[in-house]
């Protein structure tokens, strides 16, 4: 039996819904030789601290029930003071700088704790950085969950797929725009009304932002070309566009052809291009697949074109990503 | 019709004028002209291409009328738009002068604008158009959608490009 010690760090719905997978999936983990122990939940207003594995069902009723957390810790106070093997990140994306995720981050690092992210903002701002210290320390960092959210993708080509030469990616790596533009699309009204429908139904966030502009797009694009293809780029990179200005008529007119209005994001390693924008996808190829599914096409030097699809985001599905990088890494190390 | 040609001129200065006269002199509308000295031949001549708008008469005299002058006509046929590109611009299309949108690219003469649906909506917000292009080739399709960006860029309008597959 393998066993490891977990920090997570960041209790929202990802964080939790990872605690949740955890404790539902330990007698399944136990028969594959896994005994998963989560340590400490730490979030921005406290922390839960047991070294010999907290339950976790009992304080997620003590959250619902609207209680603190029981130490006044913070992340970085409980890196050097806890025995953890695996750091789990998912306080929300920052672009800009990266904080608090990449602090945290690169204190776990430095102090030979490994780390498995959801978090696309440390990754965006300082790949290389965090690569660096993994390296010097020793230590190994899991990014699986920052694109594509239950989509192996990033385990695919650096697993299966290492002998490739990636030379380009390109898909739909929001599921909140393909909700809106498949929904548009079907019932023809406008993207106000969908993006107002979205936020209602908790497909989309009350600032939208992000998703609808295509900046979460552009960010993994960033993560994919530094990752996967060997590349060196930033986020101003990427030229970006995204679905506000889509019209029910454009997708009328776009109908005719056989085709669907679609956010697609591209990175050819040729001419360093990264572009985000909205794009006519036929309906019979694969990227036009529909609802909150994400789709990447991955264009090799010797498989040619490998297709992956499936649910991009949800806590549930992303939490398919974190344990898949956490039980690489108890393989691995522990 | 749309007449393609590529003629062998001595790399000397005067000799595009000398064989531009001809052409001209027969009433023959020039389109296009691609000059690159660059590209040299074996004997050191360069060719020109040269795309005219002419009418089959037309055609002859100006053959005759550069044979006459020593210019050496290594290929000459009908232009065909054999490229084509179809996409959807967003924004306020008709206010914006779509008739100059057109116009950009009829004028180029190496591509031509051959079919626009234009969908307002009943509120007033902005239009969508498709737009189909068509063009003698690649590389001349790529100068059209650098017209289009720019033109797209000027006056506030999305454009919706088939994914490449």
């Amino acid at each position: 039996m393998k066993t490891a010690k977990i920090s997570i760090v960041g209790f929202g719905s990802i964080g939790a819904g990872l605690a949740t997978e955890i404790a539902k999936k330990k007698d399944f983990l136990k028969i594959k030789g896994y005994d998963l122990k989560v340590v400490t939940i730490v979030d921005a207003d406290g922390a839960e601290i047991d070294e010999d594995g907290l339950n976790i069902k009992s304080i997620i009723e003590k959250r619902e029930r609207g209680e603190d957390f029981s130490y006044a810790k913070g992340a970085l106070d409980l890196i050097g003071e806890i025995d953890q093997d695996i750091l789990v990140e998912c306080t929300p994306s920052n672009i800009r700088n990266g904080n608090p995720g990449l602090n945290h981050i690169l204190t776990a690092l430095k102090n030979g704790v490994n780390v498995v992210t959801s978090n696309k903002g440390p990754l965006v701002v300082a790949y290389k950085r965090i690569m660096e210290t993994a390296k010097k320390n020793n230590v190994s960092i899991g990014y699986e969950a920052t694109v594509g959210g239950a989509i192996p993708l990033i385990n695919l080509v650096k697993g299966n797929l290492r002998a490739d030469d990636i030379v380009a990616i390109k898909g739909i790596l929001n599921g909140t725009s393909n909700y809106i533009l498949t929904k548009m699309h079907a019932e023809k009204r406008d993207y106000e009304e969908i993006l107002l429908e979205a936020k209602e139904l908790g497909i989309a966030e009350t600032d939208a932002s992000y998703d609808v502009e295509g900046i979460d797009t552009a960010s993994k694009l960033v993560i994919l070309a530094n990752s996967l293809m060997g590349m060196d780029v930033k986020y101003e990179d990427v030229e970006v566009e995204g679905i506000t200005r889509i019209t029910p008529e454009s997708l009328d007119l776009a109908d005719e052809l056989g085709c669907t209005i679609k956010l697609i994001g591209e990175v050819e390693r040729e001419g360093k291009r990264l572009k985000v924008s909205p794009k006519l996808v036929p309906y019979d190829r694969p990227l036009s697949v529909g609802g909150t599914l994400n789709i990447v096409l991955i264009k090799t030097d010797v498989a040619g074109e490998v297709t992956i699809s499936g649910k991009g985001a949800g806590p549930k599905e992303t939490s398919s990503a974190l344990l898949s990088d956490i039980l690489n890494i108890v393989d691995e190390r522990c | 019709m749309k007449i393609k040609m590529n003629l062998e001129l001595k790399d000397e200065p005067g000799t595009l004028a000398r064989a531009i006269a001809p052409i001209s002199a027969c009433g023959i509308n020039i389109v296009y002209i691609v000059h690159d000295r660059e590209k040299k031949q074996a004997n050191g001549n360069i060719t020109v291409q040269i795309t005219v708008e002419a009418e089959e008469e037309q055609i002859k005299k100006m053959r005759h009328s550069l044979e006459e002058n020593k210019i050496r006509i290594l290929s000459i046929g009908e232009e065909r738009l054999i490229e084509e590109l179809t996409f959807i611009m967003i924004g306020h299309i008709v206010d914006t002068d779509i008739k100059d949108t057109i116009g950009r690219i009829d004028e180029t003469g190496y591509a031509e604008i051959v079919d626009l649906e234009l969908k307002m909506p009943q509120k007033k917000k902005e239009s969508s158009a498709r737009v189909t292009i068509k063009a003698v080739g690649k590389e001349e399709m790529k100068r059209c959608m650098k017209i289009i960006g720019r033109m797209a860029f000027k006056k506030g309008i999305t454009i919706v490009y088939p994914v490449e597959l």
